[in-house]
């Protein structure tokens, strides 16, 4: 059994490359929370990232941390929460540097597997009017494989159903159907009934039932609709956001448990019914 | 709508692309961004699954937006995305134990609910704190005082022992604490 604590090297002058991996990697929470209880500060205040690094903190994202004193390292790893803030840091502001450090296998594994799964997902491509260029020379070392992936411009399978059978918006085919925008809003009411197909007898159902619905709501919200005009999807995106933010209200409100659930679920009912009512009410206006 | 000004951004002529809907140049920004994007997902989703869906919502969610994005930073504006995305679903994913403060995200919102990743890691923190109670003093009093940037001479000093003694309990600590991990997670 190993943990990363572990393979913090003994020699501090190998410390800056070690923590370099970790800051861009896939386990550094896991890093942080054995530095914790390995080393609980109790008491403690923790220093300010600011603090820590000081003016170094440029140098830092375009140089990486080998301009770091051995102190400041050590304030980083007793202080691992430190390390999370550093993390966004450097992912949204570092230079080359950070980009050309070597990924694991799991890492590139993983942005390979979600690319692939995204471009299922992805409406049938619109021809470049120019050649793919590879990034600049900078880049991950990811770029070089995908640029001669990406060479090959093909039609794109249409947005795919999810994997498993849901209902709601989450209905498998339903974003996928090749239908005229009437039909194809009509055909999210009707699945927007769905609602309606069970009465949660708990909170805990309520708030699941509640969940998922909000989910599809974001499917929703995320996907290109072919089907429809710029003009009506931007319609049904800014409704989406609209029903989004009273599903939360109706989430809050079975959180807290200081309503009765059937006086909730009532109110979940009727936004739902406006929901419906509003697609079906587009569909007839298009 | 702001014209976009590529050469600001490194990434500014494939964001151009991008939001013209090229999907060529979406790859290619995926595959810049995609890497540091997991990773700072991976910090904040305990299980891999909600990781991995996570990063699928948020490109989702970037490509479906790419009209609104009009100026600036790339880069940026996909992890203001993210950092929205994480604020939204609090609920729906697992939390981290408590230890990790994730600003704004905070980790007491976490309702009860967790995966079986977050659980394997609650699991092998317990048996951490566990062990660090039977054995292991001597690799973390070790530690923690490298961590104050103590040479291992001034280690010895402190400890009464010789270099190499300090080197050695250091070892043995660190090989107790994998043994006994070992036997309370098997």
């Amino acid at each position: 059994m190993n943990l990363m604590v572990f393979n913090l090297p003994e020699n501090p002058a190998e410390w800056p490359g070690w923590l370099e991996r970790q800051l861009v990697g896939l386990e550094l929470a896991q890093l942080v929370v054995e530095l914790q209880t390995m080393l609980p500060s109790g008491m403690d205040t923790a220093p300010e990232l600011k603090n820590v690094c000081g003016l170094q903190l440029p140098t830092v994202l375009q140089e990486g941390l080998s301009g770091l004193s051995t102190e400041q390292l050590g304030t980083l790893l007793k202080y691992p929460t430190l390390l999370i803030e550093l993390q966004e840091q450097i992912l949204l502001h570092g230079g080359d540097y950070w980009q050309e450090l070597e990924l694991t296998s799991e890492h590139r594994d993983a942005v390979t597997a979600n690319w692939d799964r995204l471009n299922t997902q992805l409406e049938p491509s619109i021809p470049s009017t120019k050649t793919a260029t590879p990034a600049a020379p900078r880049t991950w070392m990811l770029v070089s494989t995908v640029v001669a992936a990406v060479a090959v411009v093909g039609v794109t399978v249409w947005l795919s159903s999810p994997v498993t059978p849901g209902w709601g918006f989450e209905r498998g085919g339903l974003l996928t159907a090749d239908v005229p925008a009437d039909a194809y809003l009509n055909s999210l009411a009707n699945a927007a009934e769905d609602w309606f197909n069970k009465q949660p007898a708990s909170r805990e159902a309520l708030a699941a039932r509640l969940t998922t619905f909000r989910r599809g709501c974001e499917t929703l919200i995320a996907s290109p609709h072919p089907q429809l005009t710029a003009t009506d999807r931007d319609w049904l995106v800014e409704r989406c956001q609209a029903w989004k933010t009273k599903l939360d209200k109706h989430l809050t409100d079975v959180d807290s448990g200081t309503r009765p659930l059937d006086e909730v679920q009532g109110e979940a009912d009727a936004t739902i019914r406006a929901l419906i009512t509003a697609l079906r009410n587009r569909a007839s206006s298009v | 709508m702001t014209h976009l000004e590529p050469m600001t951004d490194p990434l500014g002529e494939l964001a151009v692309r991008f939001r013209n809907g090229d999907q060529a140049a979406f790859h290619l920004l995926h595959a810049q961004i995609g890497p540091g994007l997991l990773a700072f997902l991976a910090a904040h989703c305990p299980a891999q699954t909600d990781r991995d869906d996570a990063a699928q919502e948020i490109w989702l969610k970037a490509w479906g937006k790419r009209d609104l994005f009009v100026d600036g930073h790339f880069r940026g504006w996909v992890f203001e995305i993210a950092r929205n995305w994480l604020k939204d679903n609090y609920r729906r994913i697992a939390r981290r134990p408590a230890h990790v403060a994730l600003g704004e995200y905070d980790a007491t919102d976490n309702d009860g609910t967790k995966g079986i990743e977050s659980e394997a890691l609650e699991l092998k923190v317990a048996a951490l704190r566990d062990c660090l109670e039977l054995v292991g003093g001597d690799f973390v009093k070790v530690l923690r005082m490298r961590l104050d940037a103590v040479s291992t001479e001034e280690i010895a000093d402190q400890m009464g022992i010789s270099k190499a003694t300090v080197d050695s309990r250091a070892s043995r600590g660190k090989q107790q604490l994998r043994e006994c991990l070992e036997r309370k997670l098997s």
